[in-house]
C-alpha cells in the first residue's frame, strides 16, 4: 500500500531517530520497536492536523515518552530490564564506564531513567520533563535525585572521565 | 555539567548509536494498520446508521411510544458485532473478582494521551456507559460535604468506598469510609506521615478487617494497620528495601508484599510481629496472593509464568515470537505484535485485535475489562470495553483543549473504575457487569 507521500517522507528521515530514542529509553531492541511503531500509528492518524499545527517529531516523542512509563503510572512495577541488548544489533559494543553507566541506566526503576534520558539524551529542562511524563516538577526532581544517588554511589568519581 | 552528568550523557549518545535500524517498510506497515483501522471504523458507523434507519421504520409502521425509544436509542447489539467476533469460551472462565482489594498512590491516575486540538466528530462513539450497564454506575459530588478533595481508593463492600484526602500532593492525611447511598463520609483514621519519609502513604489494601498501606524513609519501609471500624493507625512492621513496595495485600489475617527493585514475596502477621521471606515464593513476586509470578526475558511486563504456592498450580502464558508488552491476570492477557495490540486467553484461545491505543503491557481488569480512548483524527472519547461480549461503552470524557485525553484506568485489583466529570465523580463498579 502507498502511504502518504509526506508521511512516508517523515518516517523515512527521523524514523531512525525515534528508535534511538525509544532505545535509551527502552533499554530494549524489541520494546524500542513496539513504542516506535505504536507511536507513528497514532501519529499517521492525526498526520494531517499535526503535520500543520505542530511538530510531528516532538508529537511522536512525547507519545513514546508516555506510552513507556503508561504501566508505571498504573501499577509502579518496575521492569527488570539488566541485560544488555542482543549483540545483533551492536555496530560497537560498550566498553568501560559506559558499559557500566549502561547497564546501571537499565536497571533503575523506569521513571528514573525516563527522567534521567529526558534530561541527558533529549536535553530537556525539569519543568519541560514534568510536562512530557505528565507529572510535577517535584517528583522529576526527586527521581532524578534518587537515580543520581545511586549512579554516584556505584560509579566512583575516578572512573567517570575514562572515555 | 559535572563530571558524572558528563558520563551519563556520553553513555546514552554511545547506546543510541547501538540502537537496532527502523525495519523496511515500516511506514507502508503503519499505513496499512492506519487505513484497516479507518476501514473498521466506518463499518462501525453504517451499522449504526442502519440501526437507526431500522427503528425509525418502526416508528413510521407503528408510531408507538415503545419505537420511539428504539430510535432515539439504536440496538446496541448491532454495534459489537461487527468490531469483533469474541470467543464464547472466553466467558465461561473469567474467576470471580478478588476478595482482596488494594491499590496504588494514584489508583486512579489516567493516562494522558496527547493529540491534536481539534477533536473530531463524536458521532462514532458507542453509548454512554449508563445506558449501556447502568446497574454498575453511580454518580456523586466530585466534593465531601465540607468542600475538599478527596481520592477514592477501592471499595469496601458493593455500597462503600474508601477514601483519602489530603494534605499536600499524594500525601494522604485520613482515610474515609463513603456510603453511595447517602453520600456520606466517615473518617476511620488519620494518616501518619512521619518526619523524613520520602514515601507518603502508598497501596491501601483492605482485607480481613483491616486497612494497610506502607510509607518509607529511605531503605526503610514502614507498613501500618487500622481496623475498618476505626482507630488509630499502628505500625505493624518495618522492612529495609530499595525503591518500596511493589504489591501489598492482607489474606488470611497475613499481610503479602514484594519489593519494588528486589524480587521475592513477603509475609507478616497483620497483629504485628517478625517479617519472614515467603521461601515457597522463590524470586517470585506478588501478583494476587497465593498466586506468585516472573516475568519472562523477552516479554516487557510480566505474570506471563504464575504459580499458586498453596496448590503448585502453576499457568503459563502463550508468548509467540516477535510479540512484546505483555500483561496477564489469571486469565486473560494483553500483548502487542507490530505494534498491534491484542488480547487473548493464557492458553492463546480467543484472540482479539484491538485497532487501538491500548496502554502496553496492562492486565485487562477482572480479567475482563480495558480502557483506552478512540478516535480517528484526534480523540473523540474514552471507551470501556467487555472483551467477553465485546460491548462497549463510552465514559462521556471528552479531549482537553490541547486535544490530549484522559484515560482512567482501573484501580489495583480490578473492580473501581472512577473519574471526575465535571462537578461529579463517576464509580463505576465493574463487578456489576452483568
Amino acid at each position: 500500500m502507498e502511504p502518504d507521500a509526506r508521511f512516508a517522507d517523515f518516517v523515512a528521515q527521523r524514523g531512525d531517530a525515534l528508535l534511538r530514542y525509544a532505545y535509551v529509553l527502552a533499554g530494549d531492541p524489541h520494546d524500542a520497536a513496539d513504542l516506535v511503531q505504536e507511536a507513528l500509528l497514532k501519529l499517521r492518524a492525526s498526520w494531517s492536523k499535526v503535520r500543520h499545527k505542530d511538530n510531528p517529531e516532538s508529537y511522536a516523542r512525547t507519545t513514546i515518552s508516555r506510552l513507556h512509563i503508561a504501566v508505571w503510572r498504573r501499577r509502579r512495577r518496575e521492569l527488570p530490564i539488566g541485560q544488555v541488548p542482543d549483540r545483533e544489533h551492536h555496530d560497537a559494543l560498550p566498553t568501560g564506564v559506559d558499559d557500566t553507566l549502561w547497564r546501571l541506566l537499565a536497571a533503575l526503576p523506569r521513571r528514573q531513567r525516563a527522567v534521567l534520558v529526558l534530561r541527558y539524551y533529549e536535553q530537556l529542562t525539569d519543568e519541560e520533563i514534568a510536562g512530557v511524563l505528565g507529572v510535577s516538577r517535584g517528583t522529576v526532581r526527586s527521581q532524578a535525585s534518587r537515580a543520581l544517588d545511586k549512579l554516584r554511589a556505584a560509579v566512583p568519581a575516578s572512573e567517570r572521565s575514562t572515555p | 555539567m559535572n563530571d558524572l552528568d558528563e558520563a551519563i550523557a556520553r553513555s546514552l549518545g554511545r547506546a543510541a548509536e547501538r540502537a537496532p535500524r527502523l525495519p523496511e517498510g515500516l511506514a507502508a506497515r503503519v499505513e496499512t494498520r492506519y487505513r484497516a483501522r479507518r476501514r473498521r471504523r466506518q463499518a462501525v458507523l453504517a451499522a449504526a446508521a442502519v440501526a437507526v434507519v431500522a427503528g425509525g421504520t418502526v416508528l413510521v409502521l407503528r408510531d408507538t411510544p415503545a419505537s420511539t425509544t428504539v430510535a432515539t436509542t439504536p440496538d446496541r447489539s448491532a454495534q459489537p458485532a461487527t468490531v469483533t467476533a469474541p470467543d464464547a469460551a472466553v466467558t465461561a472462565q473469567v474467576p470471580p473478582p478478588p476478595t482482596e482489594l488494594s491499590s496504588s498512590p494514584e489508583p486512579n491516575a489516567p493516562l494522558t494521551f496527547t493529540a491534536e486540538a481539534t477533536p473530531g466528530p463524536a458521532g462514532a462513539l458507542p453509548p454512554p456507559v449508563e445506558q449501556v450497564w447502568p446497574q454498575a454506575v453511580r454518580k456523586i459530588p466530585a466534593r465531601l460535604a465540607d468542600g475538599r478533595a478527596y481520592h477514592p481508593q477501592l471499595f469496601l463492600d458493593d455500597r462503600t468506598l474508601l477514601l483519602t484526602t489530603e494534605s499536600g500532593f499524594e500525601k494522604a492525611d485520613a482515610v474515609h469510609s463513603y456510603d453511595l447511598e447517602t453520600r456520606q463520609a466517615t473518617k476511620i483514621a488519620d494518616v501518619v506521615t512521619p518526619a523524613g519519609s520520602t514515601t507518603f502513604a502508598s497501596d491501601f489494601a483492605a482485607g480481613d478487617g483491616h486497612l494497610v498501606w506502607w510509607t518509607a524513609r529511605g531503605n526503610q519501609v514502614t507498613i501500618w494497620a487500622v481496623p475498618l471500624g476505626g482507630g488509630t493507625a499502628e505500625k505493624v512492621a518495618t522492612h529495609a528495601t530499595a525503591g518500596g513496595l511493589d504489591r501489598l495485600q492482607v489474606a488470611d489475617g497475613t499481610i503479602y508484599f514484594s519489593g519494588q527493585e528486589a524480587p521475592g514475596v513477603y509475609s507478616v502477621p497483620l497483629g504485628g510481629g517478625t517479617v519472614e521471606r515467603v521461601e515457597r515464593a522463590g524470586e517470585h513476586r506478588l501478583m494476587a496472593w497465593p498466586w506468585v509470578g516472573v516475568r519472562a526475558k523477552e516479554v516487557s511486563d510480566g505474570f506471563t509464568a504464575i504459580v499458586n504456592v498453596e496448590t503448585g498450580e502453576k499457568k503459563e502464558a502463550v508468548v509467540r515470537p516477535g510479540e512484546s508488552f505483555f500483561g496477564c491476570g489469571l486469565v486473560m492477557c494483553s500483548g502487542s505484535r507490530e505494534g498491534q495490540a491484542f488480547v487473548r486467553m493464557r492458553d492463546g484461545g480467543g484472540e482479539q485485535r484491538l485497532d487501538a491505543m491500548v496502554p502496553p503491557g496492562v492486565a485487562p481488569a477482572l480479567d475482563r475489562f480495558l480502557t483506552y480512548p478512540i478516535g480517528d483524527d484526534g480523540w473523540e472519547g474514552v471507551v470501556l470495553r467487555d472483551l467477553t461480549g465485546g460491548t462497549q461503552a463510552e465514559l462521556g470524557i471528552r479531549p482537553g483543549k490541547d486535544g490530549s485525553i484522559d484515560t482512567p484506568m482501573p484501580a489495583s485489583g480490578g473492580r473501581l473504575l472512577t473519574y471526575e466529570l465535571g462537578e461529579e465523580r463517576i464509580v463505576i463498579d465493574l463487578s456489576k457487569i452483568p
